[in-house]
């Protein structure tokens, strides 16, 4: 008997939300048995979540752009036509090929897409195999490509089901008032017939395999659950208001009679396997069964994917894989590179994914390679310019056709290969998006706003949103906004959450605030509620923003930022203990979440938990990119913490840190030019341009720098005002970049004092006293304590205006001590010109 | 289009799917497919499936 053996079961959309009530009620034993013995937890999909893309993800370790399966159709090798997915378009070596170079015998039941076979050492049914025709008096014979060897169609062949042998038997489970189904005006049971006998023959081919043959890997993959919830997720309890009655009563308990039906599928293949034997059940990505459920596809490519869900469900057991725990942060991406470290096999560097050592008893070392693809040897490649029958591919195509994922071919095949071909490099744009890599990404789509046929030019022009905005480039983003707007989409796209989203980055959150209330008159989704909550949140109105994320929460509970941003509100009220609560669920979602781990440790850090903090923050740091600095810093301060007698509300270490960034902030006329001249006397490098000359409101100078007005667009300045003072306006230090050190010297003065002053300097009435101004200067004054509570590379030296002009020494040697660094104390006392001040209120 | 065979089963309790029934049946795989195609004569009967056979 084979040792070390792994068993890879596929349920594609399977999702926990169908899931545990199922298993509460006891309706999925077999899968229950699987989790108490193992291990069990989320998995995160990729971007776009298309299943040919992410399956192909699972068997190479890598992203599509690396091994070339972008869509569920491909132009065929000629040019001269469309046909669903193959293994022809796949440009790396996958699971099997490795397996069989390393002599391990693998069979492969179902997997999208392994038509046309590879003739490895094991055996593959592909994915081509269960499709047949729904007319009884058609002919659809096994493909010659579809099986492996090809000598067992003789023993499997007869082992496919046809839809029209499903009886109503098969069908009550599923549909349990059949008989008064109109098969005139419902398709489902049509639809259930043909997604079951499928699944069926894909079973019986794996049953009669695990029960034969010899075998190092196995895997298998069922599409069922998927296609149920394709059809049937509307009516699924609790009951979506825009669907009929009749309907619902007829079809609610379909998706859960798939679940079901599943389960007794695993059941029946656990018994047939040694005790021995590794497991894992694993679906690509999950399924929206709430308010995010769609009633009316939009007419886009592959739409239905649009309620494919971010978190699919993984669960593992075996010899060494840990027993009864919860695994975070496991990611579709690693389950290649996990399946190969099981076996011993080392793993491709030019491979996207990791080894999960977590799920592991013992994790043992990982070994690696350069790429699985240099190495020479005998790999059971075929020639990939072979010609498949593309007649073969009609039942496949029609199946994805009455799913909506792709359109019913053009008559002029010119067209559908177009349309085809544009697909595909919009799905390779997406997939660099969804690797962060927004400069390809936009060349890519930029390069398809210029196809001159393109069926609908909003889908680019939504991606180019999404690029301009994380560029900050927000007058293209309002560009492409527009243009979406008078380009005709069929596509009803949430245009007013997208400029609100704009808006908000743009820093003009009331402008967004606007949209976002109009929006929510009609629109109560977790998405709007998790924007109003944080454009609440940015402009102080905690109170506000917490009752949004509970909205938001409330809707969509497994939506990691969400709770992340609950932390943040928390944090912001003194409320650690729920902060933390709410940071852990949201890394417990997700662990790849930098800042989810940052504000876990800083609520930890708070509540004295100083090890766990640690822990936390170690965490962060470790993961990149954006966060890496701030959770840095944040260990660097919880060490110095230890060390220290050190205060909660005290920012200011009186450290030097080099390269540190020295900031003069408050509002406009609040004292910050004269602690810029202190500043320059005292021995400090000053970051400015001289561009605005002195005047009679600052008779000394502005020490201003030109390029701080654009912060808010572009930060990459910062970098020259390393070990220098720069003086930069209160409602601009929240674009600081977290890479940075700063001490933050914050001048404060009587707001009435600064309107005064600023209303004078402006040639306004004083006599009208601006109380909105006033407000919004006490609201930018609570913003700006907390922005720098929670950034760890941000200290703050509060400084009294009329310190400064009463006692100038004093505040020259406090400024010093914060600074870190000698400085000219006296040279620095000798700016302030108390009679200046004197005469400036004198004359008011 | 499915075929009606005239059984009503008003009463159907989709939380209790009897594995010996035909849907249990399929989740036994290749030995209970068999099975079941057996005792419905599909196999037999069925011009499409015969003609693969030879």
């Amino acid at each position: 008997m084979k040792k070390n053996k792994l068993l890879l079961i596929g349920w594609d959309a399977a999702d926990w939300d169908i899931i545990w009530p199922l298993v509460a009620q006891g309706k999925m034993p077999a899968l229950a048995s699987m989790i108490k013995r193992g291990i069990h937890g989320n998995i995160s999909t990729m971007t776009p979540p298309y299943s040919p893309m992410l399956w192909t993800s699972v068997a190479t370790g890598k992203t599509p752009d690396k091994h070339g399966i972008l869509g569920f159709i491909e132009v065929t090798q000629d040019g001269q036509s469309v046909r669903p997915v193959t293994t022809l378009s796949r440009k790396t070596r996958a699971l099997w090929n490795i397996f069989h170079n390393q002599g391990l015998k693998s069979n492969w039941v179902g997997w999208w897409p392994s038509f046309p076979v590879e003739p490895i050492n094991g055996c593959v049914v592909s994915d081509r195999f269960q499709k047949t025709h729904v007319d009884p008096m058609v002919k659809t014979p096994v493909s010659p490509k579809s099986i492996h060897p090809w000598e067992m169609v003789k023993e499997l062949g007869p082992l496919r089901m046809f839809p029209f042998e499903i009886t109503q038997a098969h069908l009550f489970p599923f549909v349990p008032q059949a008989h008064k189904v109109d098969q005139e005006k419902h398709k489902g049971l049509h639809a259930i017939g043909k997604i079951v006998s499928e699944n069926s023959s894909l079973h019986n081919a794996a049953t009669r395999l695990l029960r034969t043959s010899e075998w190092d890997f196995m895997a298998i993959y069922y599409d069922m659950i998927d296609h149920f919830c394709h059809s049937f997720m509307k009516y699924h309890p609790p009951k979506h208001p825009g669907v009929e009655q009749s309907n619902y009563d007829l079809f609610k308990d379909a998706v859960n009679g798939a679940y079901i039906f599943q389960d007794m599928m695993l059941e029946r293949t656990l018994q047939l396997i040694d005790k021995d034997t590794t497991v894992i059940v694993m679906s690509d990505h999950g399924f929206e069964s709430g308010d995010k459920r769609i009633l009316n596809m939009p007419k886009v490519q592959a739409a239905p994917s649009l309620e494919h869900r971010q978190f699919g469900m993984f669960v593992a057991c075996g010899p060494n894989i840990k027993e009864n725990e919860k695994i975070y942060g496991l990611g579709l991406i690693d389950i290649g590179p996990t399946i190969l470290h099981h076996y011993g096999l080392p793993i491709g560097r030019d491979m996207d994914g990791q080894v999960n050592l977590d799920i592991f008893k013992q994790p043992g070392e990982v070994l690696y390679i350069d790429s699985w693809d240099d190495m020479p040897g005998d790999f059971a490649e075929i020639d990939k310019k072979q010609q498949t029958d593309v007649l073969s591919d009609a039942q496949t195509m029609e199946q994805l056709v009455e799913l909506g994922y792709v359109e019913r071919l053009d008559e002029k095949f010119e067209v559908a290969i177009r349309n085809t071909r544009i697909d595909l490099k919009h799905n390779l744009a997406r997939v660099h998006l969804g690797k962060k890599d927004l400069t390809t990404a936009k060349t890519i789509l930029l390069e398809l706003l210029e196809e001159p046929k393109a069926k609908d030019y909003a889908p680019f022009l939504m991606d180019l949103i999404i690029i301009a905005t994380k560029e900050k480039d927000f007058e293209s983003a309002l560009t492409h906004l527009e243009a979406v707007k008078s380009s005709g989409t069929e596509v009803s796209y949430n245009l007013d959450l997208t400029e609100a989203q704009i808006r908000s980055e743009m820093g003009r959150p009331k402008e967004a605030l606007v949209l976002i209330e109009r929006l929510l008159e009609k629109d109560q989704t977790g998405p709007v509620y998790y924007r109003y909550g944080l454009l609440h949140y940015e402009l102080g109105n905690f109170e506000m923003a917490i009752e949004a994320f509970e909205k938001a929460i409330e809707k969509e509970s497994q939506i990691a930022v969400y709770h992340a941003a609950m932390a943040e509100v928390l944090l912001q009220l003194d409320q650690h203990e729920e902060a933390a609560e709410y940071a852990l669920t949201s890394v417990e979602l997700v662990k790849f979440f930098p800042k989810g781990h940052l504000l876990l440790g800083q609520a930890l850090e708070k509540l004295g938990d100083l090890e766990n903090a640690e822990i936390a923050y170690e965490m962060a740091a470790k993961l990149k990119p954006r966060d890496f600095h701030r959770a840095d810093y944040s260990l660097e301060n919880i060490k110095e913490k230890r060390d220290i007698d050190y205060t909660l509300e005290n920012k200011a270490s009186h450290k030097y840190y080099e390269n540190q960034i020295v900031v003069v902030s408050g509002l406009p006329r609040s004292g910050t030019s004269m602690m810029m001249q202190m500043l320059d006397k005292g021995g400090v490098d000053i970051l400015q341009d001289e561009l605005r000359e002195a005047d009679i409101s600052n008779p000394k100078g502005y020490y201003e720098f030109e390029p701080v007005k654009a912060l808010y667009k572009d930060n990459s300045w910062l970098e020259k005002a390393r070990n220098m003072g720069v003086k930069i306006v209160a409602p601009l230090l929240r674009y600081l970049d977290g890479q940075y050190r700063y001490k933050v010297i914050f001048m404060n003065r009587d707001i009435y004092e600064v309107i005064q002053s600023q209303q004078k300097m402006l040639g306004k009435d004083n006599e009208v006293f601006p109380v909105h101004l006033y407000n919004q200067f006490q609201r930018l004054l609570k913003s700006v304590t907390s922005w720098q509570k929670v950034e760890p590379g941000v200290e703050i030296l509060y400084i009294n205006h009329r310190d400064v002009i009463q006692d100038p020494e004093t505040v020259a040697r406090q400024v010093a001590e914060f600074v870190g660094q000698p400085m000219d104390v006296e040279a620095m006392a000798t700016v302030v010109d108390p009679e200046l001040y004197r005469n400036k209120f004198a004359s008011q | 289009m499915i075929k009606n065979s005239g059984i009503q089963r008003e009463r159907f309790d989709p939380d209790n799917i009897p594995l010996e029934g035909s849907l249990g049946l399929l989740a036994l795989g290749d030995v209970g497919f068999e099975a079941w195609r057996k005792a419905k004569g599909h196999l037999r009967n069925n011009k499409n499936i015969a003609n693969e056979e030879k």
